[in-house]
This record gives C-alpha cells, structure tokens and sequence, in this order.
C-alpha cells in the first residue's frame, strides 16, 4: 500500500515534471519569436532595413535633422531679403497705408479667362473655404462647426477696415492674402504672388453673388 | 418684497400680481436682450475679440469693467470719432493696440450695442466649470517614453517569470530525489534515465520515416515563415510613429473638413508634399486653443507649437528662441526611386486617399500603401492618360497620328531637336 502510494507521488511528480519542461520550452519559443517578430514589426518601428546606402539620400533631407549645420536643421532659412523663383517682391508695408497704396497702384496681371478663373476657383477650394465657404459667404465648415468665427460674406459684408466687402479691390485682397488681417493670417508662404492674384480673379466672382 | 406686509391683503394681492408681472417683463426683455446681444456679438465681434482673453483687440471683460456703457456705445458705434476727438481713454486704447482700427458700426442703434454689452457682461459672469483631474492632458507628450518602460517591463517580467519556473523545477527536483533516496531507488533513477535516452535514441532509427516528414514539415514552415520576413524588408507598411505632437488628422482633415492642400500645400505644384510649417498652424491656432477642453488652460498640445515659436499668447508676441517641431517621417521612398507628387496630384488628379489611404478618419497617421515598385507598377499598368488639354502629349500625339497615316517618325518630332536632351 505505501509501495504503491510513493509510485503514485512519482509519477505525478513525473508528469509535473514534463509539463514544466514544456511549459518551459513554449515560453522560450514565444519569447524568442515574439521578441524578433514584435521588435522589428511593431508599428512603431519602420522594420528591417536593408542596403541602407542604395535607400537613404546622401543629400540631407529638408525636413530631417542634419550634422553639417550647427543648429542640426536641413531646412536652412535662405539669406534675408531672398525672393523665390517666379516669385515679386511686395512692396507695400503691412498697415493701412500699405492696404490702401496697393489699392490704387496693384491690377492684377491675369485677364480673366476661363482658364484662370477655373485654377482660381481651386486655389480658392484647397485655401479659402475652410473659413470663407465654397461661395465666399462666410460659412466655411471651421465657422458652421464653431470652431472659429465667421469672416465677412464677400457680397454682403462690411470691411473691417472701411467700405463693403464687395467693393475690395484688386490690391486690397492681394495685399490681404499676403498679410492677412485680424484673424486671417498670412498665406504668403502658401500661396505664391502669380496663385494669389488667380484667387482674386474668383474671389471678384464670389463678390458679385447675391 | 418687505414694502408689501403693510398693505391690505386685497392690495398685497395686486401688488404681487403687479411685481411678478413686472419681474416677468424684465426677465423676459433682459432674455431677448441677451439672445440679440449673442447674435449680433457672434456675427460682428468674434473676428476681433474675445471675453476673457486678448485676441486681436482686447479681452472685453476687461473693457466694460474699466468703462461706463455710456462710453461704450459710442466707441462700438464710431470708435474713431472718440479717438480724434481726443477722448483720453479712446486714444489710449487706440495707441496700445499698434493704431489698429476696430470698424465701426454705425448700422447699430444704442439699444443694439447695449444688448451687446449686456451679453458680454452676462458671459463674464457666468461660473466657471469646475475644475477637474486634467491627467489625460500630458499622456500625449510622453507616449514614447512610455512605450520604452513598457517594453522593458515586459522583458523584466518575462525574466521574473522564467526564473520563478527554473526555481520551481528545481525543487520539484530535490523533492523527487528525495522520495526515491527515501525508498532506495537512487541507483534504479540513474539507470532509468539512461535507458530513457538510449530509448530516444532508437526511436529515432527506427523511425526514420516519420523523424524525414517532420524534418521536411519544419523546413517548409520555416522557409515561408522567412520568405515572409524577408520580403518585408524595406517595406514600412503599418508603420505608425509617434510624433512629437498628438496632431490628428481625424480632428483636422475628418471633423474640420480642412483641405489636405490647406496644410500640404506642396502636394500639387511641388515634386515634396510638404510638411507645413508652424505659421501655417498658426493661421487657426493663434485663436483656436481648445481651452474649453483643458479647464480653461490653453491644450498642451497646442502649447508646443507656441513654446516652439517661442509665442506668448498672452501678448501675442513672438520671441525669437525658435525651435523646429520634429516629425517623424512615415512615408520614405528609396533614394533610387523618383516621385513627384505635383505629377499625381494636378496631371493625375488623384485623391491623397488613393495612395494615402482613409488619412481622414486616422487620429495617428500610418503608413497605408507598400510603396513597392510592385505596388507603382501595378497602378501604371491600368490607369489611363488624361491626354487633353496637356501640351506634353501633344507631340506623342502627333507621332501615332504620323505612324498610322503610314508616314516616317523622326527624333525630332518626339523633341529630339531639344536643348536639353544633349546639353543637360
């Protein structure tokens, strides 16, 4: 009876034994392939790279740190006073003076054609509508939404800086895309001179609606 | 109501009649008061002002405090004429505020303005929420740090866990040994043991056949299971950084309708999508501070653009201790692939979607597409040319219209006269 009991305990024993030999191989094996696997394809981690030198520029990348500048930006700001290709200076100062001076002087250099009024009109769609609305009344999806107020209506609204919306010059809404004013910040960066002036073109369409 | 205890009790009905009407009366114009105040406030100030901070002009709590509404009606009404009147309080303002000219409102009446006022006042007055736990708030800016001790809490607890089981064995071990010293059977275990392996051994000679398939079974799996991860080599699908703002484009792109062009204004005249730069942002976010979400406090969020632009926005000034937001870069093609977005983009005319997938239900952006030459190809392969209206194919035109009228095709008609096809 006691022979038999001890056999019993050893085979349990036995059996506990294995399956903690098991047990033991399974965890490694998981932890193996879950550390190589979860390591390089977690979402988090680009993954295994291979011939780096045929993949990454040597040219620095415009938005990526770099060592051969010493404040480790790529993207170097160009000498003061740099004008970009295709691009004109503006000469008219950001204050009413400046807003008014470029009302008289500025014309717009495009003739309003099917062509510019069309490139006008997506110009105005990617830049102008999240506020202004697709047809300039001040009802963009930001404003219907509350999130930020509403501009005047080009047909109906008042000037903030005298004068209906609808009578803006030509030098006045250049010169308000390129410095913005109150809310509106400058789309100068965005938008270039030869862009804004194809907006003003549609944006003269959008004044006339009733 | 004290004054109406003396009255008699038929008067002091009446006069409570009286009051509760009166009281009524005022209640109900004091709301229209405020309902019109709100209205107009909304259509006509919003652009400028704000009640409790500084926005173009200045936070109008501010303003009714250290004005009489006297005074206020005036300047919402015709705010130069008080200042070239000379009115002391009217060209201070003027002066502190860069001589920026609030518009007049000359369409108003008294009663209009006052309504304004009125709303401006009932708004300042109104409680405050109640603070609560902001905790959420900085989980944003700590997510990869806290993705690091994670793992390396993982790899802890896995090393705890085996080294807890090598124990356990361990003793079950001992305790084993015990019980056969304890019945004499130390010397038989040995034996048993060796007899086991030997077993093994033959098992696998006499089993060749079975030991030759299951060899044959591993070498299968595992060369698919290596097939499989070397051809995910280079190619970054799902990649899901973190970046250095929780920036959603869900918020933006999905909820606000802003136009992906809007911000990634390179995407249809530049061979770079273009990441935009901060004053881009600020077009919205030099008013857009989500306060009503952090208790007031400007989101921790936002505040990393201003401490990147080293921003007050309390005086809506900028230092000059500049320093560039890091992004990570998710999508990168190889160096030996050329891509120009403005080609896809304005020729093309696709939709960022196509290749960039549903970017606008995405709160963190990941990478949708392989971006595999397999991947390009396989896109090239059925899309058709929108030839019209593009004086590039004009030439190629030309020449199929030449080679089925039968007649020669020269280099020069495909541009072989060109400048820059020798001299580049």
């Amino acid at each position: 009876m006691q022979l038999k009991s001890n056999t019993m305990k050893e085979n349990t024993l036995a059996m506990m034994k294995n399956s903690f030999k098991i047990f033991i191989v399974a965890v490694g094996t998981f932890v193996t392939i879950g550390s190589l696997s979860s390591c390089y394809h977690s979402k988090r981690n680009p993954g295994y790279e291979y011939a780096p030198n045929m993949y990454r520029a040597l040219a620095p990348n415009p938005d990526q740190p770099t060592a051969s500048f010493k404040d480790g930006k790529a993207a170097q700001n160009p000498v003061d006073g740099t004008i970009p290709m295709g691009w004109t200076k503006f000469h008219y100062e950001n204050n009413l003076a400046g807003y008014e001076l470029a009302s008289k002087e500025l014309v717009n250099p495009f003739a309003n054609d099917t062509a510019a009024l069309t490139e006008g009109k997506n110009l105005y769609t990617n830049f102008c509508t999240q506020c202004h609305g697709m047809q300039g009344k001040g009802d963009g999806a930001i404003v219907v939404a509350g999130k930020f107020p509403p501009p005047p209506a080009y047909a109906t609204g008042v000037s903030s800086r005298g004068g209906g919306m609808k009578d803006l010059t030509d030098g006045k809404i250049f010169h308000t895309i390129t410095y913005g004013v109150n809310l509106m910040g400058s789309h100068a960066a965005q938008i270039s001179p030869a862009e804004r002036w194809k907006i003003v073109l549609y944006v003269h369409e959008l004044q006339k609606l009733q | 109501m004290g004054f109406n205890f003396s009255l008699t009790k038929n008067h002091s009905l009446k006069a409570i009649l009286t009051l509760f009407f009166a009281i009524a009366c005022v209640s109900f114009s004091n709301a229209q008061d405020l309902k019109a105040g709100e209205s107009l406030y909304k259509a006509n100030c919003t652009s400028c002002h704000a009640i409790d901070r500084k926005v173009i002009g200045p936070a109008l709590k501010d303003v009714i405090e250290a004005q009489d509404e006297a005074w206020m009606v005036k300047w919402i009404k015709n705010s130069q004429s008080l200042v070239k009147a000379g009115d002391p309080a009217a060209v201070k303002i003027f002066n502190e505020y860069n001589q920026s000219i609030m518009s007049s409102f000359p369409q108003f009446s008294d009663d209009d303005a006052k309504s304004i006022i009125a709303y401006v006042k009932a708004e300042r007055d109104k409680p405050k929420a109640a603070p609560t736990d902001a905790a959420g708030a900085g989980s944003g800016a700590n997510a990869s740090a806290v993705n690091d001790y994670t793992i390396i809490g993982l790899v802890i607890l896995i090393a705890v866990l085996i080294l807890v089981v090598y124990v356990l064995n361990r003793v079950i071990n001992s305790l084993e040994k015990l019980i056969r010293i304890n019945n004499g059977e130390v010397v038989d275990a040995v034996v048993n043991a060796i007899k086991e392996k030997v077993s093994t051994f033959k098992w696998v000679l006499l089993n060749k056949k079975k030991v030759f398939y299951a060899g044959m079974l591993f070498i299968f799996v595992f060369s698919i299971w290596s097939w499989n991860q070397m051809s995910s080599i280079n190619v970054n699908t799902g990649y899901q950084p973190v970046q250095p703002i929780a920036f959603s484009h869900e918020l933006h792109a999905g909820i606000n309708q802003i136009n992906c062009q809007y911000c990634h204004s390179g995407a249809f005249k530049s061979k770079n999508a273009s990441i935009p730069s901060l004053n881009v942002c600020m077009n919205c976010h030099n008013y857009v501070q989500a306060t009503e979400k952090y208790n007031g406090e400007i989101s921790p969020e936002i505040k990393k653009i201003y401490t990147a632009l080293d921003y007050n926005p309390e005086t809506r000034i900028y230092g000059k201790n500049t320093k560039p937001i890091e992004w990570v870069r998710i999508h990168n093609l190889p160096d030996f692939a050329y891509f120009n977005h403005s080609q896809h983009v304005k020729v093309a005319g696709l939709a960022c979607q196509q290749c960039h997938g549903p970017v606008e239900k995405m709160t963190e952006v990941y990478q949708y597409s392989p971006l595999t030459m397999g991947w390009c190809i396989n896109c090239h392969r059925t899309t058709e040319v929108n030839s019209k209206g593009n004086a590039y194919y004009d030439k190629i035109l030309a020449a199929h219209e030449e080679i089925k009228k039968g007649k020669k095709v020269t280099v020069a008609l495909l541009g072989g006269l060109e400048c820059v096809k020798c001299h580049y």
